[in-house]
């Protein structure tokens, strides 16, 4: 049985998604047949939200082509939400964040500021000063919590 | 070459339409439904911003519940596959 890449990448794309409904598709030959393929499958939480869903990850030549949800995990069952969406398309998003930004005037910290590229020691100084002059606040538990869902994006 | 593989939930007394009217959007093929209204649904697009809004058809469609993307794939075709009006 020939197939081309196209035929044979929508195969896996049925049978992934029939595994999510509970089903098997006859005649469907899927990446277990096919040994020759060159895409690596690899397994990552999505960071979008604090649920932390499982998702399979497929790179090929160190670039991420293909998502899926996980079907062997409790949390999302297979499952992707909106977010988890395109995945695969984030982390080569023109504007995407590769350096850490900080509110500055004058080369200061200012709240009131515009981003400026910082470098990251700059950047965990400014977020332990600031820890630091939270340090027994109510809201330095409620802080700790976000900070953990949201990664750096508190201050 | 963008394919998603998409699972499509509505009311197993509109599955029949339902089907119909998701093998008329270019690109969108179904493959097998279940008793309980599910659809295993394969959609093809040379972009990804077209494959948001195929996806955003889907789950605007009327008696849609809910389409859930399962799988994507996104990556350069070679040449000889590409559908012939993403060929440049």
């Amino acid at each position: 049985m020939k197939l081309t890449r196209r035929e044979f990448i929508k195969n896996n794309a049925i049978a992934a998604t029939a595994a999510v409904a509970g089903i098997t598709v006859p005649g469907i030959v899927t990446a277990a047949h096919k040994p020759t393929d060159t895409i690596k499958w690899d397994k990552a939480p999505c960071r979008f939200c604090g649920t932390g869903c499982s998702v399979l990850i497929g790179t090929q030549n160190d670039q991420l082509v293909a998502t899926q949800g996980d079907p062997e995990s409790p949390v999302n069952r297979g499952l992707n939400c909106v977010k988890g969406y395109f995945l695969s398309k984030i982390m080569y998003g023109k504007d995407r964040l590769t350096q850490p930004l900080l509110r500055m005037t004058d080369g200061q910290y200012d709240k009131e500021g515009e981003f400026t590229p910082v470098s990251w020691d700059t950047a965990f100084d400014v977020m332990a000063e600031k820890w630091t002059f939270l340090g027994g606040n109510v809201w330095l538990r409620a802080m700790d919590r976000m900070g953990r869902l949201c990664g750096l994006q508190i201050i | 070459m963008n394919i998603s593989g998409i699972y499509i939930k509505t009311w197993p007394d509109e599955l029949a339409l339902i089907q119909q009217k998701l093998n008329k959007i270019s690109g969108v093929e179904v493959h097998m439904t279940t008793e309980n209204g599910g659809l295993i649904v394969t959609a093809e697009t040379g972009d990804t911003a077209s494959m948001a809004d195929t996806l955003m058809d889907m789950q605007q469609m009327e008696g849609v519940l809910s389409a859930t993307l399962v799988y994507h794939h996104d990556e350069q075709a070679p040449y000889s596959e590409l559908p012939a009006g993403d060929r440049q």
